[in-house]
């Protein structure tokens, strides 16, 4: 990191290659689509770049703060897009015909929360996914959402009930 | 069953499977990156990274007119600190009605006989702002004995200057205080 501080094209090379995938992965979870989730990530690596030189090690690791970054470029992307629903967006699952993607139960059930989660707010969406997925604590949470730990406690509350609401069908399925 | 702990019991185990399920969608992020895709996006980063970020293209022109605007303003806040009051004299001159005014420079010759420092070369050589604010500051800073005297000579109504003439222009009687003759 500290060569990526310094300018180094190679150090840099060779970060984004460990971390792009998870990256990838955190940003689709958040923003629902894929050439969305690929461009909030070329900002957070751009902001990565710029900002190497700010990077404490003593304080996070590298893996949390570029989450940090990807997070917030996320939210940024969100806010400045308009609310339109992508044509890939189509695992809205109100069809009764399961796509190709949805042919085990597994994928549907995936896909059934995930289309719930895009329902919520961007920044419970990132909290959720960040708690769940990341197993990252109130603080860690809170510090890539730029607000207070209490703040994220109520986030995920109003998330997990939201959640509970719309997912009753499912739960039911599951029970049955 | 309503009430009671088994509706507590069913809450928490619907609290249960929301976090399992959040947690198995949460945890499961397998995304296919392609060879290579990795590497492109570092590079288009670099790339992005040493153009001139977009936000600060946009706002450039914003800033050289603004910043222009901010120097004429204080350009003129600056060059005009407030004018002498001046008024014609009867012989269309134009001249400072107090007598000193605008001659700061005499001051400065005055401080060895009050006994106070005299500024040195540098100050001399200082811009001396030509304003009625400007003396007034110079001669408080320097003492009351510098200040020149008032004129406290009372204009003549037999003569009487410009002063007086828009005076009595302006503040005219109203209708029902004119005199009825």
């Amino acid at each position: 990191m500290s060569d990526v501080a310094a300018g180094d094209d190679e150090a840099f090379r060779a970060l984004t290659q460990v971390l792009y995938a998870p990256a990838l992965g955190t940003a689709m979870k958040v923003l629902g689509n894929r050439a969305e989730a690929e461009d909030a990530v070329q900002t957070a690596l751009v902001k990565l770049w710029r900002t190497a030189a700010r990077f404490d090690p003593e304080k996070a690791k590298v893996e949390t703060w570029f989450r940090r970054i990807v997070i917030n470029a996320c939210i940024d992307r969100k806010r400045a897009l308009k609310p339109v629903d992508p044509i890939d967006e189509a695992y809205d699952l109100e069809s009764e015909a399961p796509g190709p993607e949805a042919e085990t139960a597994g994928m549907m059930r995936d896909a059934r929360i995930g289309a719930a989660v895009m329902e919520l707010p961007t920044r419970q969406r990132a909290a959720i996914t960040l708690f769940y997925g990341d197993g990252a604590t109130m603080n860690e949470i809170a510090e890539a959402l730029e607000t207070t730990p209490k703040a994220v406690e109520g986030l995920l509350a109003r998330a997990r009930a939201d959640l509970a609401k719309r997912l009753e069908p499912l739960k039911e399925e599951l029970e049955a | 069953m309503i009430g009671g702990k088994g509706e507590t019991g069913r809450a928490a185990n619907d609290q249960d499977m929301i976090d399992v399920l959040l947690r198995e969608w949460a945890s499961n992020r397998d995304v296919a990156v392609p060879p290579g895709a990795a590497l492109a996006a570092a590079d288009a980063a670099l790339a992005e990274a040493r153009i001139t970020p977009a936000s600060q293209r946009r706002w450039f022109p914003a800033a050289v007119f603004g910043g222009s605007v901010a120097a004429a303003l204080a350009g003129v806040l600056v060059l005009t600190p407030g004018t002498v009051p001046e008024s014609a004299s009867p012989s269309g001159e134009v001249v400072a009605l107090s007598p000193g005014i605008g001659e700061p420079q005499q001051f400065a010759s005055a401080l060895p006989e009050t006994g106070l420092v005299a500024p040195s070369a540098g100050e001399a050589a200082m811009p001396v702002a030509s304003g009625n604010s400007g003396t007034q500051l110079a001669a408080s800073d320097f003492g009351p004995a510098t200040a020149p005297p008032l004129d406290e000579t009372f204009p003549s109504f037999d003569a009487p200057p410009d002063d007086l003439l828009m005076t009595s222009h302006v503040f005219t009687t109203r209708p029902d205080e004119e005199l009825i003759y």
